[in-house]
């Protein structure tokens, strides 16, 4: 669509600009969200600064881990700044255990930080979602609805701005149950449970995606299976109160 | 000592837990349908329907173009195992750094994979193509892109990129910026 922006003089590769922008903008949101659940902001940036560094660094550990016998007779090319060699799975849970980490070590709150979060991850994932249909990342199924937009030649779902308008609903919503008093982590398994149901439901508008068994979609499944986990929880909470 | 005594249930709580898992069940009634519904053919009957791109998962489209000593070359005539395309101009500073990797690759892989170096002709001097590949003892074919068609039809909007294609034909990624040595091998491996 539009991969690259000019912001004044400067021409900016929209996918990369956009994540980053969609980072700061989540980090702000949370960080207000968090005075307001008495969380020092402050503890906000410091957990999306150590997990975003941590889970790239750790990713790219387990990168060339992985792929040890490429770098075998090259060790240094393990610190280039090739950014896609990095094993994307593994650095998030790594940067994870590291904000779990750091939670512990002050004490926080475990559900009440993840409350403070929930709203800016879901404003990151809108403003990156963003960047992705800019940056033409994936492209859709094909179309004849009249919003189609033509990729490579055919009329296709513009499936990431689907996903873009998901999350801006669900945030929405977030800011609408917060008016009621809810127990701590209620936000945190409501984000997660609506994202996974916009996940469940618009994946199918996405082209070319990974299956498993007969032809099933990786990510409808993944997310059937947080949703179910999910609601779980939420019930477990609500025994125990 | 008595034992404390265990905690009856209220009604009201039995009814919450009927509620959530009456509410599981929809969930995995309506999302297992939905899956079973949108579910996809065979991922490689897809591939091969799709029309040619420069991204993951289609085939990639047709080069004929001139080489250095004005021989044609069809990126079709590599069919049957994994080719690098790399596109690249004498100016670009990248460009030079990696190119020494393309050739270490070429030298230790030999014919298990394709290296090709489209050269962004319509963006530099003609003249310092022949010099270039002497510095670097390139040994590969390079390709001369005269009027950026091939460029164009692989979208390439900075130098170096470089695309990986399977030995099916179909582009498994598209790269821009430097890469390296290992970076290369390990992306071999999965082609």
């Amino acid at each position: 669509m539009t991969p690259f922006l000019s912001v004044g003089p400067l021409t900016l590769p929209s996918y990369p600009f956009l994540v980053i922008i969609g980072l700061w903008a989540g980090m702000w949101l949370a960080a207000k969200d968090a005075g307001r659940l008495k969380v020092e902001g402050d503890h906000v940036y410091n957990i999306g600064l150590y997990s975003l560094v941590g889970g790239l660094l750790g990713g790219r550990a387990w990168y060339v881990l992985a792929h040890r016998e490429s770098y075998a007779g090259v060790p240094l090319q393990a610190f280039s700044l090739t950014l896609n060699a990095v094993s994307l799975p593994e650095g998030a849970i790594i940067g994870l255990a590291i904000a779990l980490i750091y939670s512990k070590r002050y004490r926080l709150s475990i559900p009440t930080l993840a409350d403070a979060l929930a709203p800016g991850i879901t404003l990151a994932l809108a403003i990156g979602g963003l960047g992705a249909f800019l940056g033409s990342q994936t492209q859709g199924t094909p179309t004849a609805l009249p919003w189609g937009i033509v990729q490579f030649g055919e009329t296709r779902h513009p499936a990431h701005l689907y996903l873009v308008l998901a999350a801006l609903l669900i945030l929405a919503i977030l800011r609408a149950a917060r008016r009621k008093r809810q127990r701590p982590g209620f936000t945190f398994l409501l984000f997660a449970e609506l994202y996974a149901g916009s996940r469940l439901l618009l994946d199918p508008f996405f082209a070319l995606p990974a299956t498993i068994g007969a032809g099933f979609r990786v990510v409808q499944v993944a997310a059937l299976a947080v949703m179910v986990l999910v609601l779980a929880v939420m019930a477990r909470v609500e025994k125990s109160a | 000592m008595t034992k404390p005594k265990r905690a009856i249930s209220a009604p009201g709580q039995s009814t919450g837990a009927v509620r959530w898992l009456v509410l599981i069940a929809l969930v995995l009634v309506v999302g297992g349908s939905w899956i079973v519904f949108s579910r996809e053919p065979q991922q490689e009957t897809v591939a091969a329907e799709l029309a040619p791109a420069p991204v993951k998962g289609h085939p990639a489209p047709a080069i004929t173009l001139n080489d250095i000593d004005g021989q044609v070359v069809n990126l079709s005539d590599f069919q049957g195992k994994p080719v690098l395309i790399n596109f690249w101009a004498t100016w670009c500073p990248p460009c030079r750094a990696e190119m020494p990797d393309f050739q270490a690759i070429h030298r230790e892989m030999g014919d298990q994979v394709t290296i090709i170096a489209v050269n962004a002709t319509s963006q530099d001097e003609p003249d310092n193509i022949r010099p270039f590949m002497e510095e670097f003892g390139i040994t590969f074919p390079v390709l001369l892109d005269v009027r950026g068609q091939t460029m164009s039809d692989y979208n390439v909007r900075g130098l170096p990129t470089t695309i990986f294609i399977d030995s099916n034909g179909i582009v498994q990624e598209v790269f821009t910026g430097a890469v390296n040595k290992a970076y290369i091998q390990s992306k071999l491996s999965g082609l």
